[in-house]
């Protein structure tokens, strides 16, 4: 939600039990002692302060104004991927919204002038003055597409608009991945488009940082311009950019649109019989469910009603409230297409679908605390290995790189592959 | 006070990224479960410093160091619940969540040696795999193994089968309040876990007793607990999306929830199903934790409880049956089945789908109906139709009820839904460990009390009937305590809740029901003490002995002379103030 304050969350701060649900998958899931931790955070720095629980608690100090900001506070609320994890856990057993109390606290952070951290402001300067999250000049937004044959979403006109995002676009090594999107889809008949140069950022860097003027800005002239183009749906093959697009722009201004993630229309378009795969693979994979691909992909439905209590204390919402509860994340659409690729066997790691363990890159952890992101997809990468896979395949490239330097980092033979890439290679393409 | 010496010392000891003494830190030690009723605040004390260590000698060297400077210190395990801080500031808090690995689990003798931050979940997981399996506290599989075992009470739903956590410890490490290290049990002698009496003095009931030093007597670093069989898969596998996971109940294991037309047909039932030693697992969770376990939100909780309907689901025992064979199965049954029939019983949630079943459930609910009258009945079926349809909707099948209810006794899953969700908070009294008889007095009395402070608004409307526990190594004895629910967030509940405690204590003494497993700290012992042979005497001559400076905090533990500064109180006709 945007725009709210700490005292909007006050009640849930102090209603935290610090029972520590939020340090472990939902705990029916728990399936042995080596990957039960859920948040990478408190994993990593080990006390109670970084997971979902300590920052309530954190948000709760500060807005007692029992703590003054400090550089070691900023840490803590930082050196966190801000995956939600600690919210799907929480949420198995109560009605508390500590995602929410995550971000509002770096929200705060922002408004008081404390943050963005250092590190992150050449990545917010370049949104603000590149439209993209990676300091290059924006006529470069349209290079990865030079030798593909697509349309100009903006000229032409199209059904779907390919969203490709700032680092399939502008990180050479990934751009591959965005050419092989456009190759299926078209492959499959669909009618797609591009906008090239006009591609803006999504603005998700902003609003998990917890710049929120900036993100609404952002996300508000987006809104304005997907609209004027009349597509139907957009599509997007970065997860990140589909969390924002689906769960947070509509909050900012009403979509003409559908929003899909790319995983989503393969799995319409193999059920249909458009997608075809003649290549095998014979490989055993596993798949790493990209934290705002799943549980972190359901938009929320703004509500400003009130608390009640009812039996004296028992807490309702007048009108009733929705909890996200990562419920209706996009979890079976890439296992459906990668049980589709020939010769695939798909085993699962203990940690999937909304209590997946995150890879580490999100919430700006990447570019803050390299370190903790690395050891976080190391702790994946082993998640990974002990089920006997060949390849770790998932569907965002923040993940994907992430997880690419932990399988280095580690020394692990573990091959980290995109999923567009293996249909591209089973259905004829490279 | 610590200075920063001192902190450059205990930095020397766990390394620099492992102790920190940021106030924002800080607070996530001091905001604690319970503080409210402790200290009127959110807050308890804020320690001075908190450090990690990952080691015995780690967690030695630190409390050494706070010997020589004359700090108060107290450890963490998961570190749930105002008793792991301290009301008073500036002490050194351990947190042992670093020591997190189970150290072995023993086939043959069936046990487990654990490090502290080795919750119930964990443990069960990897025990499962070698076909045995754990007790767990009633207060869910994310507490820790070593804290109930060695430091806290510790019953949960299995009792029957698996007895609890004080009974399971077969030894253990401990850092004593000077700094020594002891390990007790037959460890030291013959390097296994497999017994905790000896050879030499067993020092279980000297370190823990009932209730537990709660902190207060050192530090414990490791502990071998005793493992029970598991007739089941090595894993229970788990279907669908939280927060309605599916699952199918394993072969020649069934779960029933069974309504009686009274308290004594109830007790009756327990004792019986106690002695024929059936049941791996066998509680009482009152009606609204249950329905509350059932479904996914208050607010799907209260379009089901609003009608009045199910405060009649009262009287209930749960009982998971799990055998080895289909023949044991089918003896187990069919005992269960015959002691149902024998004390009026009905079983209203099941897992065997038969005739008998399906007979009872309608007499089950034809009984709450002839409670609840017409027209309640007619409103609970209308939001139950509602619900259900809306379940199968959403792809849930009919049997949700049953397998909920078998995941959340088997994997100890859903207490904070049960209880934490309604209102933010509950605190609990009562619940001695006694006759099973005696627990159902207790229960009574205890719903005869919170009425009142359902009443004066200071605790939840959940009926009044809230009793939580079960039976204890086949039914020998067993405990229920009186669990009232309050939002930590209301002034009135924080200036309130504290009353029902106080009431319910008064009500164990002079009604002599059982001994309250609240009876931690100084103004508890000096209500109890005097009624019960003295025993803060001992208690305080334990602490004096090993503690001879009183450094391991031990608010929730004993103090002589404030016991006795208490006492006086009581003695002057003036009422006990359980705050501190």
């Amino acid at each position: 939600m945007l725009g709210r304050t700490l005292a909007d969350f006050e009640k849930d701060m102090t209603r935290c039990a610090r029972c520590s649900l939020c340090k472990w998958p939902p705990l029916a899931q728990v399936k042995s002692i080596r990957f039960s931790q859920v948040c990478p955070a408190i994993s990593h720095y080990n006390f109670h302060s970084y997971s979902g629980g300590g920052k309530m608690i954190i948000g709760l100090s500060r807005l007692k104004e029992r703590v003054d900001y400090s550089d070691e506070m900023l840490d803590v609320i930082y050196r966190c991927s801000v995956c939600g994890a600690c919210d799907i856990s929480c949420k198995y057993n109560r009605d508390l919204e500590p995602l929410e109390v995550l971000h509002t606290l770096r929200a705060t952070c922002v408004r008081d002038g404390v943050a963005p951290l250092a590190a992150h402001r050449p990545l917010l300067d370049s949104m603000r003055n590149y439209d993209n999250v990676w300091m290059q000049p924006r006529k470069k937004k349209a290079s990865w597409a030079r030798k593909v044959d697509v349309a100009d979403a903006a000229r032409d006109g199209c059904d779907t608009l390919y969203f490709v995002g700032c680092t399939y676009a502008l990180r050479p090594e990934m751009s591959e991945i965005a050419r092989k999107t456009v190759r299926v889809l078209k492959g499959c008949g669909v009618d797609v488009g591009i906008l090239g140069e006009a591609e803006p950022c999504c603005g998700s860097p902003a609003y998990t940082i917890g710049d929120e003027e900036l993100f609404v800005e952002v996300a508000r002239r987006n809104i304005e311009m997907l609209n004027r183009l009349g597509v139907r749906r957009v599509v997007t093959s970065c997860a990140g950019c589909f969390g924002a697009l689906k769960t947070k722009y509509p909050l900012v201004a009403p979509l003409d649109f559908e929003v899909l993630n790319v995983t989503e229309l393969l799995a319409e378009l193999v059920e249909e019989g458009r997608l075809r795969f003649d290549e095998r693979l014979d490989a055993s994979i596993t798949y790493h469910d990209p934290c705002h691909l799943g549980r972190q992909s359901e938009t929320y439905r703004p509500w400003n009603g009130t608390e009640k209590k009812v039996l004296n204390h028992l807490v309702i919402h007048d009108p009733p409230r929705e909890f996200n509860r990562g419920t209706r994340g996009v979890y079976e659409a890439p296992r459906r297409v990668l049980q589709a690729l020939p010769g695939v066997e798909l085993v699962e790691m203990e940690r999937i679908r909304e209590y997946s363990f995150c890879c580490g890159s999100g919430g700006g952890a990447k570019s803050a605390f390299p370190e903790f992101a690395l050891a976080t997809a190391r702790e994946r990468v082993e998640e990974a290995s002990a089920t006997g896979a060949e390849m770790l395949v998932t569907a965002c490239p923040w993940c994907e790189s992430n997880l690419a330097d932990g399988a280095a980092d580690a020394g692990s033979k573990l091959e980290v592959k995109s999923l567009i890439e293996l249909v591209s290679r089973c259905s004829g393409g490279e | 006070m610590l200075t920063d010496d001192t902190y450059v010392e205990l930095a020397a000891i766990v390394g620099d990224e492992n102790v920190t003494r940021e106030p924002a830190i800080l607070d996530t030690y001091a905001f604690q479960y319970i503080a409210e009723m402790v200290v009127g605040d959110s807050y308890m004390g804020r320690p001075g410093a908190v450090v990690l260590p990952c080691s015995t000698e780690e967690v030695q060297a630190i409390v050494r160091l706070c010997n020589r400077e004359g700090l108060k210190y107290k450890a963490i395990y998961t570190g749930w619940g105002a008793y792991g801080a301290s009301p008073e500031e500036g002490m050194v808090q351990l947190d042992l969540r670093r020591m997190n690995r189970i150290l072995e689990i023993d086939t043959r003798n069936m046990y487990a040696v654990v490090e502290p931050y080795v919750v119930g979940a964990t443990l069960q997981a990897e025990a499962m795999k070698v076909g045995l399996n754990t007790h767990i506290v009633g207060a869910g599989a994310n507490t820790s193994v070593l804290a109930s075992a060695t430091s806290v009470m510790g019953q949960g739903t299995t009792g029957v089968s698996t007895g609890f956590s004080n009974r399971n410890l077969l030894g253990f490490e401990w850092v004593m309040p000077d700094g020594e290290v002891l390990r007790a049990g037959s460890f030291e002698d013959t390097g296994e876990w497999f017994t905790g009496d000896g050879p030499g003095p067993s020092l279980r009931g000297l370190i823990r007793g009932f209730s537990g030093a709660f902190g207060g007597l050192g530090v414990f670093t490791r502990c071998a607990v005793k493992l029970y069989p598991w007739y089941g898969p090595a894993a229970v596998e788990i279907r669908g999306i939280s927060p309605d996971y599916d699952l199918d109940i394993p072969e020649n294991h069934s779960v029933y929830m069974v309504l009686f037309p009274g308290w004594e047909q109830m007790a009756e039932f327990g004792n019986r199903v106690g002695e024929a030693e059936i049941s791996f697992s066998m509680c009482h969770n009152a009606a609204a934790p249950a329905m509350a376990a059932m479904t996914e939100s208050n607010k799907e909780f209260y379009e089901l409880w609003k009608s009045g309907f199910f405060e009649h689901m009262k009287y209930t025992l749960e009982v998971v049956l799990t055998a080895q064979s289909e023949e044991e199965f089918a003896y187990q049954e069919g005992v269960l089945r015959d002691i149902i029939r024998r004390t009026g019983g009905r079983e209203i949630i099941g897992s065997h789908y038969d005739l008998r079943y399906f007979t009872d459930l309608v007499l089950a609910f034809a009984r709450m109906a002839r409670n609840a009258g017409a027209a309640t009945t007619v409103k609970a079926l209308t939001a139950m139709a509602s619900m259900v349809s809306r379940s199968l909707r959403q792809g849930k099948k009919p049997d949700m009820f049953a397998k909920t209810l078998y995941l959340a006794l088997v994997k100890q899953c859903l207490q904070a839904r049960g209880i934490f969700r309604f209102g933010g908070s509950f605190w609990t009294s009562m619940g001695g460990l006694t006759s099973w008889d005696c627990c159902i007095e207790n229960a009574k009395e205890g719903e005869r009390i919170k009425r009142r402070w359902i009443e004066n608004g200071v605790l939840m409307d959940d009926g009044a009937e809230n009793a939580w526990g079960g039976l204890y190594e086949s039914g020998c004895y067993g405990h229920l305590e009186e669990l009232g629910v309050y939002d930590q967030s209301d002034p009135v509940c924080r200036e309130g809740s504290l009353g029902f405690v106080i009431e319910t204590v008064k009500s164990t003494i002079e009604n002599h029901l059982a001994f309250s497993l609240n009876a931690v700290g100084d103004p508890m012992h000096a209500a109890y003490g005097p009624n019960v042979y003295n025993y803060h005497h001992h208690l305080a001559s334990i602490k004096e002995e090993f503690d001879p400076d009183d450094l391991s905090e031990a608010a929730f533990y004993i103090n002589r002379r404030r016991t006795e500064e208490f006492i006086k109180v009581l003695e002057s006709g003036e009422d006990i103030d359980l705050k501190m």
